[in-house]
């Protein structure tokens, strides 16, 4: 099927049933992914927004794992800190960026702490809601066998949490790459990010194409990696998809 | 030894599911605690296992107040509840993850559990998991790891409930042959008849709201017992009257903590 649209946007744009400066034909835009890789420019691009995502998603699913942990284990730090990071979810947040801006600059900074809230929120969701929801029946055989707490941290809660924290990374991945286009958009001067403002103000459609191209391949092929990852661990999961 | 010294439970909406049980089990015996639904033998055994406590009263072995779950003693629940990570082998170690005589010995710890994956007929199974296995097999699985820690005391909450019929007698001779082999005392809560009957020395009835000892029953029938035979069958009759099912249906509302 992709196959297929791919084509008939070629035909129809060399027909010239499309204008050229609005949508231009596949093959122009392959044409500019390959000048702006054999002038090395686009690498330059591709370091900087993947190392903000990177440093974003580092940063965020850290301090996830740590507040998710611990309001899912401890009914007091849930009490203590849930309703808060809950309310400060419910401000879209890019709201948050002129803040940013202002407390921490222009630069680095301020982008990588908004990409970080962008993975925050997701991977502290699963995090704390697949704590609370290991099951009382296993925590019980634990108790049965006098594990420690830390004990029943490694030995069930871990493991038991493993499936809901692999889905709030992915999905907290997903909102990373969503957050790296917003700050790049709104003051950057390198990134893919960038080349979508750039291609804009300069006219060349081809650009923004190649961009769009791009955070979709690096988005797809970051979240398969991390897929790929949470398969190896959790090959004991009995589910629709595993064959005994 | 274990004694239930006057032990009564109150839940926290007033609900009383234990009054005054008292009980002296001997080392090596099998008793069975049979009643129907929230008649509170659940709850009993839970607190003789330390996972709940008492509102009143004690439970104690060789003399030692249990206030939390005790290393003598093993816990059969009426589901596997095996971790679903680990394969078989790894599921029986689990019950030696923190005995304290064992803490460094890890030869130890394996020759445990090959000689109980031996004698559970597990062993050709050890690397499979748990998804992999049929219910009868998990629950052998499950046997295996309350064993394997030796325990003088074993707790059995219903469990071959799950399973069908075949299954159950199957596992039920198999337990035998385990108290047979190492004779721990054992503590049954069911609600088949002839489950207490093939397995028990003592059958205790419980009735319900409050839960109270109505009748001790010594089962001083022959092992191996058959379920064809007269005797058997009017002890069967005595323990229908004796849980008198037809009365008082606020004992049979499912309360407790399943």
């Amino acid at each position: 099927m992709p196959t297929i649209l791919l084509i008939g946007w070629e035909i129809l744009s060399r027909a010239g049933f499309f204008s050229p400066n609005l949508l231009p034909a596949p093959t122009a835009v392959l044409e500019t992914l390959k000048d702006l890789t054999v002038s090395g420019e686009i690498y330059h691009h591709i370091g900087i927004t993947l190392y903000r995502v990177a440093l974003g998603f580092l940063l965020g699913s850290i301090v996830a794992t740590i507040l998710g942990s611990l309001t899912g284990y401890s009914p007091l730090w849930h009490d203590l800190l849930d309703p808060l990071l809950q309310s400060l979810r419910n401000i879209p947040s890019l709201a948050w960026v002129p803040l940013f801006i202002l407390w921490m600059g222009i630069y680095e900074t301020s982008k990588i702490v908004l990409i970080a809230v962008g993975v925050f929120f997701p991977t502290y969701l699963n995090l704390t809601s697949g704590v609370q929801n290991v099951e009382r029946k296993l925590v019980e055989v634990g108790k049965v066998y006098r594990l420690n707490s830390w004990q029943l941290i490694r030995r069930i809660f871990l493991p038991a949490t493993l499936p809901a924290y692999i889905v709030g990374l992915r999905s907290g991945l997903g909102l990373g790459w969503m957050f790296v286009v917003a700050a790049e958009i709104m003051g950057a001067s390198s990134g893919l990010g960038f080349l979508l403002v750039d291609g804009q103000s300069t006219g060349r459609p081809t650009t923004i194409l190649v961009s769009i191209l791009l955070f979709a391949v690096l988005g797809k092929l970051t979240d398969a990696g991390l897929a790929t990852i949470g398969n190896r661990l959790l090959y004991w999961q009995d589910t629709h998809h595993s064959s005994t | 030894m274990l004694q239930i010294k006057t032990v009564s439970k109150q839940f926290a909406n007033g609900f009383l599911a234990l009054d005054e049980i008292d009980l002296l089990v001997k080392q090596g015996e099998i008793v069975s605690i049979v009643g129907t639904s929230g008649c509170g033998k659940s709850t009993l055994l839970r607190i003789i296992a330390g996972l709940d406590s008492p509102t009143i009263g004690q439970v104690l072995i060789d003399n030692e107040v249990i206030t939390s779950p005790h290393p003598k003693i093993g816990v059969i629940f009426q589901e596997p509840r095996l971790m679903p990570w680990l394969n078989v082998r790894e599921n029986v170690q689990f019950g030696l993850e923190n005995l304290p005589n064992l803490k460094n010995n890890k030869r130890e710890k394996i020759r445990l559990v090959e000689a109980i994956l031996e004698r559970v007929d597990l062993r050709e199974f050890a690397k499979a998991l748990p998804r992999q296995l049929s219910g009868g097999m998990a629950q052998r699985v499950a046997i295996a790891r309350a064993l394997v820690t030796q325990p003088s005391i074993l707790l059995l909450d219903e469990p071959f409930s799950a399973l069908d019929a075949f299954i159950r007698m199957k596992l039920q001779e198999h337990l035998l042959k385990i108290w047979q082999y190492s004779r721990p005392t054992m503590i049954l809560v069911t609600h088949d008849i002839e489950e207490a009957l093939v397995l028990s020395d003592r059958i205790i009835v419980l009735r319900g709201n409050p839960g109270r000892i109505y009748q001790e029953l010594n089962i001083d029938l022959p092992r191996p017992r058959k379920r064809t035979d007269l005797a058997f069958q009017h002890w069967k009759e005595d323990i229908l009257t004796a849980l008198d099912l037809s009365t008082d249906e606020q004992s049979l509302l499912e309360v407790g903590n399943h």
